[in-house]
């Protein structure tokens, strides 16, 4: 069988999500594909902990969560589209997003752009 | 009987929908892009008279969850919802389906084909689908063709290899051949080019690839099939590796079908490229 993802080489700064990430991350993911309807975000963004239990989070995925800490959530298991989802509940765009997972500024990063108009 | 008289593919980044809704399309940033797409539309609906799309896509986490994420989907329903993504509902009218069409690629895949796809009867369609729909068959008020929609599982690995959706496209170009009623079917590949949007990797862009990549869908496909995905995601970021979808419009046409229309746009951080094919006549 040709592993097509090569066991045992990586990617640098690449975490792929393959089932053992999607088995970690099953409870963001779960929650972030939840908000998908007006009602449910409107129910997350007025008690944010009420939900967060009810789809079993741990302490420190709420942390993550509550600390708009989207690097780590990636880390932890949450499909990029998932975090882009619970980042939006925040007002959190993709571009500020991905920023902060490089480490810089939102306006720094535009620097880095062909056209940083087109967002 | 039923034709594939076109194959188109295209980027499906979700901010062009945005910039659609709000009727941005003529801006400096935006320009580039939505005229190359102009000619294409008349292509498509004045010479080559298409009434029914099939659009290869993938849901992002939208209406499929990772729960249940299946590898490859096919809508049968006479109509498809827009999907809700997580910021509402775009403005748009719901996507039509062809049933009998839909239901016939269904029979031949699994009878004739062994390709034992998920049958979906209701599907919520999200910006895969839709922002190549914006695209290339603009709705104004009703969209002008009817659509089958095939999702394909490229975000949860293992995801189907690259050949496997070449050979998806060959098995759709049977099935349409094999339909008996008069219809002009379109095939389009859609997602890429290079991009990374999650770790510290993120804003990854490789044009070179990109333009290489280009450049093979049109002579030298197979170049791409023997692709694994990690050589994907290394050369064109992780979330590229959607870009197989476009080896199943490929797969669709006859080896030596001619390039049309090409284009390729990296303003942010996503290559937005475009290329469109018809059979030699």
């Amino acid at each position: 069988m040709v592993d097509q993802l090569k066991p045992g080489k990586s990617i640098k700064d690449t975490y792929v999500f393959d089932l053992k990430m999607s088995e970690r991350g099953m409870r963001i993911n779960r929650l972030a594909e939840w908000l998908n309807g007006a009602e449910n975000r409107e129910a997350f963004k007025s008690d944010m902990d009420a939900v967060m239990d009810r789809f079993e989070l741990t302490g420190e995925e709420k942390k993550l969560i509550l600390d708009n800490d989207w690097l780590n959530l990636v880390k932890a298991g949450g499909n990029i589209y998932n975090v882009v989802r619970i980042a939006a509940i925040f007002d959190v765009g993709l571009y500020p997003l991905g920023a902060q997972q490089l480490g810089m500024s939102y306006e720094e990063f535009l620097e880095t752009r062909n056209e940083k108009g087109a967002t | 009987m039923a034709m594939i008289v076109a194959g188109i593919g295209t980027s499906h980044v979700p901010s062009i929908g945005a910039v659609v809704d709000s009727g941005r399309q003529n801006t400096p940033e935006w320009k580039p892009l939505f005229d190359a797409y102009e000619p294409v539309r008349t292509w498509l609906s004045d010479e080559r008279k298409v009434d029914a799309v099939i659009v290869i896509y993938n849901d992002h986490a939208c209406d499929f969850s990772f729960s249940k994420y299946p590898t490859f989907a096919v809508g049968a329903a006479s109509e498809y919802a827009i999907a809700d993504e997580g910021f509402g509902v775009r403005p748009l009218p719901p996507v039509k389906g062809d049933l009998d069409l839909s239901a016939h690629i269904c029979r031949h895949l699994v009878y004739e084909e062994e390709f034992d796809i998920t049958i979906c009867k209701e599907m919520a369609v999200e910006h895969g689908l839709l922002v190549p729909m914006d695209l290339c068959f603009p709705q104004q008020g009703e969209w002008p063709v009817k659509v089958i929609p095939v999702q394909v599982n490229v975000l949860q690995h293992p995801i189907p290899t690259a050949l496997r959706c070449f050979k998806l496209g060959a098995a759709l170009r049977r099935a349409v051949e094999s339909y008996d009623r008069d219809v002009n079917v379109a095939v389009m590949g859609t997602g890429g080019m290079s991009h990374q949007l999650h770790g510290e990797r993120f804003g990854h862009l490789n044009s070179d690839f990109d333009n290489w990549f280009l450049d093979k869908i049109e002579s030298d496909p197979q170049a791409i099939c023997g692709m694994t995905h990690f050589d994907l995601m290394e050369q064109a970021g992780a979330e590229a590796v959607e870009l197989i979808m476009w080896l199943t419009m490929r797969g669709a046409m006859t080896p030596d079908a001619q390039r049309i229309h090409r284009n390729y746009y990296a303003p942010m951080t996503t290559g937005m490229g475009l290329i469109t094919m018809q059979d030699a006549a």
